[in-house]
């Protein structure tokens, strides 16, 4: 039962996964991000985040899931589901980069949390407004974080100091 | 006179190159091991600018600002000399330039909030940095530098992860 559970289960990936390749374009890769975090759960220091991502649909959400690691501290597993706001191709930044770039403006909600204990740690919105899309590759500087901490019920912040997203199918 | 006339054409034919010189502003990542005798532990942004004297050859400044717990409360000024090792950086238009590089770099830098506490030499290394000024933008990604401590003599490792070089 569990051998017949599991082939149906593999099958069923395989399709997806073969229909987002017919379909989408640029819609799987990783992303690298350094965080710095202002919470009580939180050290001072910086924090980074390596995650898988997978964006369905070109101009749509991207769900993504990863780490969030800081030497000698607990690693939080993350999953977050981010979404752009609109897509300028023809922005005023435009001569700043040889390729074709489009500005956006995300905005993403996150769940993080500690792998040792484990528990939900904290909830995070975070907001990107100087991202630029290069189709295979985002790259994001300064967004801001909004982080509620479940163990002592508060309200951090947080700055998304650096963010690069790369499509790799 | 004519040996003020003589320096001053001097000067100028030395000085030419700068009207082939390329400038850039920077914006990245700065960290450093979380015991140190230099900050105290951050998150940190490091802005600045440069530009490109010779084929081989940038001169950069750079600020390095505290980004969380308190934006501003620590704040480092610093500058460097840069030295493309595995080719030039902007070749004339006929030649393809290389996409990858190498940098050294020597600089001086210090706390500006606090001018006692830290300040000193340092030397990085930038071993992998892609594009350049005929792309527009260039990534220095994973630099590497050691820095004394004059005050304090002592050394302590920081880096970039990445740093970002937007030609204008």
């Amino acid at each position: 039962m569990g051998v017949v559970l599991a082939k149906r289960l593999g099958l069923t990936l395989l399709l997806l996964v073969t229909s987002l390749t017919l379909f989408g374009a640029w819609w799987g890769g990783y992303r690298v991000s350094f965080d710095g975090l202002v919470s009580n759960s939180y050290s001072p220091g910086e924090y980074l985040n390596l995650e898988l991502t997978v964006r369905p649909f070109y101009r749509g959400p991207a769900l993504h899931g990863g780490l969030m690691m800081r030497p000698s501290e607990a690693t939080n597993a993350t999953i977050g589901l981010s979404i752009p706001l609109f897509r300028w191709i023809g922005h005023p930044l435009t001569s700043l980069f040889r390729r074709t770039s489009a500005y956006s403006l995300s905005l993403e909600a996150a769940l993080l949390f500690d792998l040792e204990i484990p528990a939900l740690t904290a909830a995070r919105f975070t907001v990107e407004p100087l991202l630029f899309d290069f189709s295979d590759k985002q790259i994001a500087v300064l967004g801001l974080h909004l982080l509620y901490d479940f163990a002592s019920e508060k309200w951090g912040w947080g700055i998304r100091l650096f963010e690069i997203t790369h499509y790799l199918f | 006179m004519r040996k003020r006339c003589l320096i001053g054409l001097i000067l100028l034919f030395s000085l030419s190159p700068l009207g082939a010189t390329k400038v850039a502003l920077s914006i990245g990542t700065w960290n450093l091991p979380a015991k140190n005798d230099v900050v105290a532990e951050a998150t940190f942004v490091q802005t600045g600018f440069l530009f490109s004297f010779a084929r081989r050859w940038e001169v950069e400044a750079f600020l390095i600002s505290e980004a969380t717990p308190q934006v501003g409360h620590q704040l480092l000024v610093g500058s460097a000399i840069t030295l493309a090792l595995l080719g030039v950086t902007d070749p004339p238009p006929e030649i393809v330039p290389s996409y990858l590089n190498l940098y050294l770099s020597l600089g001086f830098m210090g706390r500006l909030d606090s001018l006692d506490s830290a300040y000193g030499p340092f030397i990085r290394l930038s071993p992998l940095a892609v594009g350049g000024p005929r792309f527009k933008l260039r990534e220095r990604s994973l630099n590497f530098s050691l820095f004394y401590n004059i005050p304090h003599n002592s050394f302590t490792i920081f880096w970039n992860i990445f740093l970002l070089d937007f030609f204008i």
